[in-house]
């Protein structure tokens, strides 16, 4: 058993001011989420301002975010807000704003990636809210780390692509401020802050002309936001794989051949598509403990409520047992078991593990 | 993957060309049409030069009378100590003639500024989108000047200024470059390889074994880079891509528009896809 010196808590996604209570009893500390307006802006490339460019992934208003403030902290919870894109020169007024307004409704913390950003909103003393540095940010080395306690960062929400032992490395030279790992569903194998790769692409490439452009999409996205909720993961699913350029089926070529019975050319998709939605990392909550992590976060903004509603309970219960176990090998037993009485044998193991590597 | 030199037949005289590589070895090709070198590695600290060749590409430029800029890339704590000892190498030896360092990594900026050497700020961190699709997609010219557009504010300006980074470097995106205003900083542009999307994974290590990608796996590294790339091809995409260890790329080497539109005053030439 751990010493319950820290306690490991979890962040979970939201998309709706319902979700808020639900998903806090279930054992969430904290709820992060986005806020794309109707009338930000016609488009969502340019009229969003977190990652999650879709409306499925955010809420609606922040009429909304104050109600998801209201629900949470009467259960006890904290909410932050994303604002963790990086910008235009042309929109960092605008981004200001949108943390403006996060701030007044009553948001906890703001997650910003754009150092940019970050220094315009340090200005404004991050309007009296907590600075989390976001994953896209692509913080790997102690001196990143530094250089973001310096413009006031009070936690580091490290990339998911990072080992155990960096983890660790990072947490034993800072323990002057908060780190949160993700443990639950997503991973890409690219580094989303050096990503170039634009996701919504594909309505561009394929839609008839008259359903693109000003106005159109976002009504478009409104109209799919609304029938989507209602269609499962499986079909979310298929939608991400035509739309992300690097799940796309390539022809590939070796430039040199290869040895003799290796074939050089081919075609298939490179990246894993499966980790896209599968990945977990329960194994290790008892390591991540015992490296002193905060907080561990479970992706996945856009899924139904259900699914968030599971997933946050099975991390929850398995960050429960790291404090009641007798050592990791009785935890992983444990946790094993229990991830297959929800999930079922799929899914689980090798390719899917988050720390595998 | 090679370039060819005829890309540089294209460019005004007045500017500066630097040949990019990340090993001594290959600046045998670097001939009287450079004015630069730009050794080191963007993508992958495994590659990050040992102090005896970066001795070698100093020696190299010097002998030519060229200038040096040093790069680097995104580094966990173990490239920052192989960087750390570089640094520190530089300070006992004494910068070399117009030396710089590209930076890729804000916790670099720590490592390297004791030595007090200029900045550049590099592609990795200039963020840019440089999904070739762009290119076909049909995108209204509200979005497309912020797809153009660079993540500096005023704010950003006056702290990197602060910081001695005086440089910004770009990929010739298809969608081009638009400042709204580019403070006064020198540009650079890549020619002709642009990256797209880079991680922590050798994908060639895989597809050439035939298996599905792992996610972190500089550790095991046999320099499988080394071997060449692999091409991919998908209609979507406006031309081939090149795959070369962790790291996609596009080639693009048409920069009559980014060049017509922006101040750029340096070209760094890919004659190898960079690692």
């Amino acid at each position: 058993m751990i010493k319950e010196k820290v306690q490991l808590k979890i962040a979970s996604p939201l998309h709706s001011p319902q979700e808020a209570v639900p998903l806090i009893k279930r054992g969430a500390s904290e709820l992060y989420c986005g806020v794309l307006e109707k009338n930000t802006g016609s488009y969502y490339y340019s009229g969003c301002f977190n990652t999650r460019a879709v409306p499925t992934a955010n809420l609606a208003s922040f009429e909304e975010l104050e109600r998801t403030v209201e629900e949470a902290h009467s259960a006890g919870g904290k909410v932050s807000l994303a604002i963790n894109k990086f910008y235009a020169q042309k929109q960092y007024d605008q981004a200001l704003l949108h943390a403006e307004k996060g701030a007044e409704k009553g948001a906890d913390s703001l997650i910003v990636s754009d150092i940019a950003l970050m220094l315009k909103l340090k200005k404004h003393g991050f309007f009296g809210k907590k600075f989390y540095v976001s994953s896209v940010a692509a913080v790997y080395n102690s001196e990143s780390v530094d250089f973001y306690k310096q413009l006031g960062a009070s936690r580091i929400i490290l990339p998911s692509q990072i080992t155990l032992e960096e983890i660790k490395g990072l947490k034993e030279r800072h323990k002057d401020i908060e780190f949160e790992v993700f443990i639950f569903n997503n991973q890409c194998h690219n580094i989303n802050g050096f990503c170039g790769f634009l996701h919504g692409i594909y309505a561009e490439m394929f839609l008839p002309k008259f359903m693109r452009g000003k106005g159109r999409l976002m009504r478009k996205s409104f109209i799919s936001n609304f029938l989507l909720r209602g269609f499962s993961e499986k079909f979310k699913n298929m939608i991400t794989l035509k739309t992300f350029g690097c799940l796309q089926t390539f022809e590939l070529r070796f430039e040199k051949k290869l040895n003799a019975g290796v074939p050089s050319e081919g075609r298939g998709i490179i990246w894993d598509p499966g980790t896209y939605f599968y990945r977990c990392g329960a194994c290790f909550l008892y390591r991540l403990k015992g490296a002193g992590v905060e907080f561990v976060k479970i992706i996945g903004r856009n899924r139904t409520t259900a699914t968030k509603l599971n997933d946050t309970e099975f991390i929850s219960r398995a960050a429960g047992l790291t404090g009641t176990v007798g050592g990791e090998a009785e935890f992983l037993e444990k946790v094993k078991r229990m991830r297959i009485k929800i999930y079922g044998h799929k899914k689980c193991g090798g390719q899917y593990c988050y720390f595998n590597d | 993957m090679k370039a060819e030199f005829d890309i540089l037949d294209r460019l005004d005289k007045s500017i500066e060309k630097a040949f990019y590589v990340y090993n001594p070895e290959q600046l045998s090709e670097c001939d009287e049409r450079f004015d630069r070198v730009y050794f080191g590695s963007e993508f992958c600290e495994n590659k990050i030069p040992s102090i005896d060749q970066l001795d070698k590409a100093v020696s190299f430029s010097e002998s030519r009378g060229l200038k040096i800029t040093f790069v680097t890339g995104h580094v966990t704590d173990i490239g920052i100590e192989r960087l750390r000892k570089i640094s520190s190498h530089l300070k006992k030896t004494g910068l070399p003639n117009g030396f710089e360092v590209v930076i890729n990594d804000w916790g670099l900026l720590s490592v390297f500024e004791d030595c007090g050497c200029i900045f550049s700020l590099g592609r990795l961190l200039i963020r840019q989108k440089t999904d070739p699709r762009i290119a076909k997609a049909n995108f209204p010219s509200e979005v497309l000047s912020i797809l153009r557009d660079v993540n500096i504010n005023d704010e950003l300006a006056q702290f990197m200024k602060e910081r001695n980074i005086l440089r910004l470097e770009f990929d010739n995106s298809y969608q081009g470059i638009e400042f709204t205003n580019n403070y006064g900083f020198l540009m650079s542009l890549y020619l002709p390889f642009g990256y797209i999307t880079t991680g922590r994974t050798c994908h060639y290590f895989y597809l050439k074994r035939g298996q599905k990608s792992g996610f972190i796996r500089d550790k095991l590294c046999s320099s499988e880079c080394e071997e060449g790339s692999v091409i991919l091809n998908n209609k979507n995409f406006p031309g081939e891509l090149f795959l070369r260890g962790k790291t996609l790329f596009f080639k693009n080497d048409d920069p009559a528009g980014i060049l017509k539109n922006n101040k750029i005053d340096r070209v760094i030439f890919e004659r190898y896809l960079p690692v």
